[in-house]
């Protein structure tokens, strides 16, 4: 606080009041209460200025107890409950219920999510296999039942084998036996003629595995004998008949529908692994954004086929008046006979190029090594790029899609392939 | 403050005007007071306060705003009425007490204090052959709470203190009480141009202003204090008084610089107080050698040097 000149203090004190006597006490009072205005109050305030007695009967006048201590009991009385304690408890009670009802949140939708994925592969199953089976089918229908068809190839095929095969052996160590069974199932236009088949491949992803299961237990009279959540889990059906998977499995049509399709295709997108070659040429994906990641191999599971058979190869699924249900018999016998299945190799080849679009990737590597899938990793193929005259030699140091049906492949031997329907056929620069 | 004047035309038109409805409001009824003698009494405390030709409205203003059920009782009680008086006493006694003992700070005194006014209330002392009350000075411009604790004041300054220095009587009870310090030494013929300017300064101040001052330097009242005189906020005053004395330091200064004086030198001229007070101290203490304790002082006063 500035301080006054104590020459100013002095000549203040020094200033004698204004002639007459003081104000009596109830102007005194008045003038405290608020009780006075205009030229009384000036007056007044005049006389306050210059005389000390009177300021200080106002200051002894006032009334301390009743300014001071009511509003504070009032307020106390009033708002007793808002007290500083009790606030700050409440706001400790409120972040308490505030965490709780975050983890509720979250655990109900960790939980949710989990069965919609099974619920999305129940459906893509439901509804691709009928879909495959349908005769005849519209183009405008063919190419929903062709992509999720693709995506779903796995789920489907496994439900279709449990329908077609209820005597489904036990899982046993695929290694180096997956590939080849039920013929078609892996050719390139396995939208179409994989339903034929009728043969459940690798399912390696836990919620493919949980859904393949739970799949299995809605279908009555399917044990679980066997069936484990192993890396490699092969359900193989034993001479299946061509069309009885769709004939079985033809009465659950009316679950797919658009809504939950939209929602298991959306589920899948947002479930896509990522995927990388490491130094050493092992292809690697990661389910969790790229904090962990596992090897995989793709030539432990996958079915081998030659360019020159899948040249060779039906007319795609999603060709204009594909006839699906008439020609299937007929395809899959056509692809047994022309498609050469080979054992396929069980070392991992040392990986140099990878190219993913979606669920379909494809990894090339060395002597030619090229697989496919288009399922995220869960079952490949084995790709080799043939023309009637020559093969692709070297090794694959370059994977190029620009979609999913264009790509161009270059090899150490400077062999440049190109492709223009997703693989099926190749076309050497 | 103001004689008794003789009652216009105008007051008395609107205390006609509005008696019947003040003498319901005030219930005058209960306590024995009838209309017409709480109309002269309403002329009385109107006449005392309005200036002279005022109009009509200005009285009629004037009256509504007077505290008039405390009036009644007040001037019911000057008249002796005991249903008065009981109201009074159940209503104030004990506040009056509690007033006297927060001035007197000490409780003999305070009771000495409001037994005092209690007398005078009561009406003690005759005039003309009649008892006059304290009482009836009560006017009801204001609470007769508030007036109460106003005449309390009033008495405490009357009695004990007769001088400009305050002395309460709790810190006299108290070892090593303060004494009113000496006056100090006339400061040596100080410029004549700071005097002008101080009083040019001070002259310039709004009476408000030079009351807060006043309050806060030369009476030591707190800045609440100050507030609850004047209604205001505790800060307002603050920044009341700390802009008020930058002001009028810069004013003194800048006055002084005007007349001829250089800013170092008026500077020095403002504050030669300062050095006065510090010449009144080590005085002091050479005076005050050897050491004496305050109370030994008051005990023996004879003793003192």
């Amino acid at each position: 606080m500035q301080n006054v000149p104590k020459f100013v203090l002095k000549r203040m004190k020094e200033t004698p009041p204004a002639a007459g006597s003081h104000p009596d006490a109830d102007l005194l009072t008045a003038f405290a209460e608020q009780s006075i205005s205009g030229d009384e109050r000036a007056r007044l305030m005049e006389h306050l200025a210059l005389c000390g007695d009177c300021r200080d009967v106002v200051a002894m006048a006032l009334p301390v107890t009743e300014i001071v201590a009511m509003p504070v009991s009032a307020s106390t009385a009033r708002i007793g409950w808002l007290r500083w304690p009790a606030i700050r408890w409440g706001a400790l009670a409120a972040g308490i219920l505030a965490v709780a009802s975050i983890g509720m949140v979250e655990y109900s939708h960790r939980n949710q999510h989990q069965q919609k994925i099974v619920a999305s592969n129940q459906m893509q199953g439901s509804a691709a296999v009928p879909a495959f089976d349908r005769a005849p089918v519209t183009p405008q229908a063919a190419v929903p039942q062709t992509e999720m068809g693709k995506k779903t190839l796995a789920v489907s095929r496994i439900l279709a084998a449990h329908k077609a095969a209820p005597e489904a052996r036990p899982a046993r160590p695929a290694a180096g036996s997956a590939g080849g069974i039920g013929g078609g199932v892996f050719a390139g236009d396995g939208s179409g003629s994989g339903a034929g088949g009728g043969v459940a491949g690798a399912v390696n992803t836990e919620s493919a595995t949980i859904s393949q299961n739970l799949v299995a237990q809605n279908q009555t009279g399917v044990p679980l004998q066997g069936r484990k959540a192993v890396d490699l889990d092969v359900v193989k059906a034993k001479d299946p008949v061509p069309g009885q998977a769709a004939a079985s499995a033809a009465p659950v049509p009316q679950l797919a529908s658009p809504g939950p399709l939209q929602t298991s295709a959306s589920l899948m997108v947002r479930a896509l692994p990522r995927w990388t070659v490491s130094s050493s040429g092992v292809l690697q994906r990661s389910f969790d954004g790229g904090n962990t990641w596992e090897n995989v191999n793709p030539a432990l599971n996958a079915g081998l086929i030659s360019g020159r058979v899948a040249m060779s190869s039906a007319p795609r699924a999603d060709a204009p008046g594909f006839d699906q249900a008439g020609q299937s018999q007929a395809k899959q016998s056509q692809a047994k006979q022309d498609r050469k299945v080979i054992a396929a190799p069980n070392p991992a080849p040392v990986f140099h190029a990878v190219a993913v679009s979606g669920l379909e990737v494809w990894a090339g590597g060395s002597d030619g090594a090229l697989y496919h899938t288009s399922d995220g990793g869960n079952r490949w193929i084995r790709v080799i790029p043939s023309t009637t005259a020559m093969v692709l030699t070297g090794d694959v140091i370059s994977i190029q899609f620009s979609d999913t049906q264009h790509g161009k492949i270059s090899t150490s031997t400077a062999e440049i392939w190109t492709t223009s329907d997703a693989g099926q056929t190749w076309q050497k620069q | 403050m103001r004689d008794a004047k003789p009652i216009s035309a105008a007051v008395q038109s609107a205390v006609s005007g509005l008696l019947a409805e003040l003498h319901e409001k005030s219930g005058c009824e209960r306590i024995g007071l009838t209309s017409e003698s709480f109309g002269a009494i309403l002329c009385d405390v109107a006449s005392k306060y309005l200036p002279a030709g005022s109009s009509q409205t200005e009285a009629r203003t004037f009256l509504l705003t007077l505290r008039v059920e405390e009036l009644a009782m007040a001037r019911a009680c000057a008249a002796g009425n005991n249903t008065a008086w009981e109201i009074f006493l159940t209503r104030y006694r004990e506040k009056l007490y509690q007033s006297a003992l927060r001035i007197a700070r000490e409780d003999s005194a305070a009771r000495d204090l409001a037994d005092t006014l209690y007398a005078e209330l009561y009406g003690t002392s005759t005039r003309e052959g009649e008892r006059v009350s304290k009482l009836a000075s009560f006017t009801g411009r204001g609470s007769l709470e508030g007036w109460l604790r106003t005449v309390l004041a009033q008495e405490f300054v009357n009695r004990y203190r007769r001088t400009k220095r305050l002395v309460s009587l709790d810190e006299e009870g108290e070892d090593g009480a303060q004494f009113a310090a000496p006056e100090p030494e006339p400061v040596p013929s100080p410029d004549l141009r700071l005097e002008s300017a101080t009083d040019a300064a001070l002259a310039a101040l709004s009476s408000e202003e030079r009351m807060v001052l006043a309050a806060y330097f030369l009476d030591g009242r707190t800045l609440a204090e100050i507030a609850r005189m004047l209604s205001v906020h505790e800060s307002t005053i603050s920044r009341k008084v700390d802009k008020l004395a930058k002001s009028l330091r810069k004013k003194i200064l800048s006055t002084m610089i005007q007349q001829g004086m250089g800013r170092r030198q008026a500077e020095e001229a403002l504050e030669v107080d300062v050095r006065d007070l510090r010449v009144d101290i080590r005085r002091s203490l050479a005076q005050e050698s050897p050491p004496a304790t305050f109370s030994r002082k008051r005990e023996n006063p004879a003793v003192e040097p």
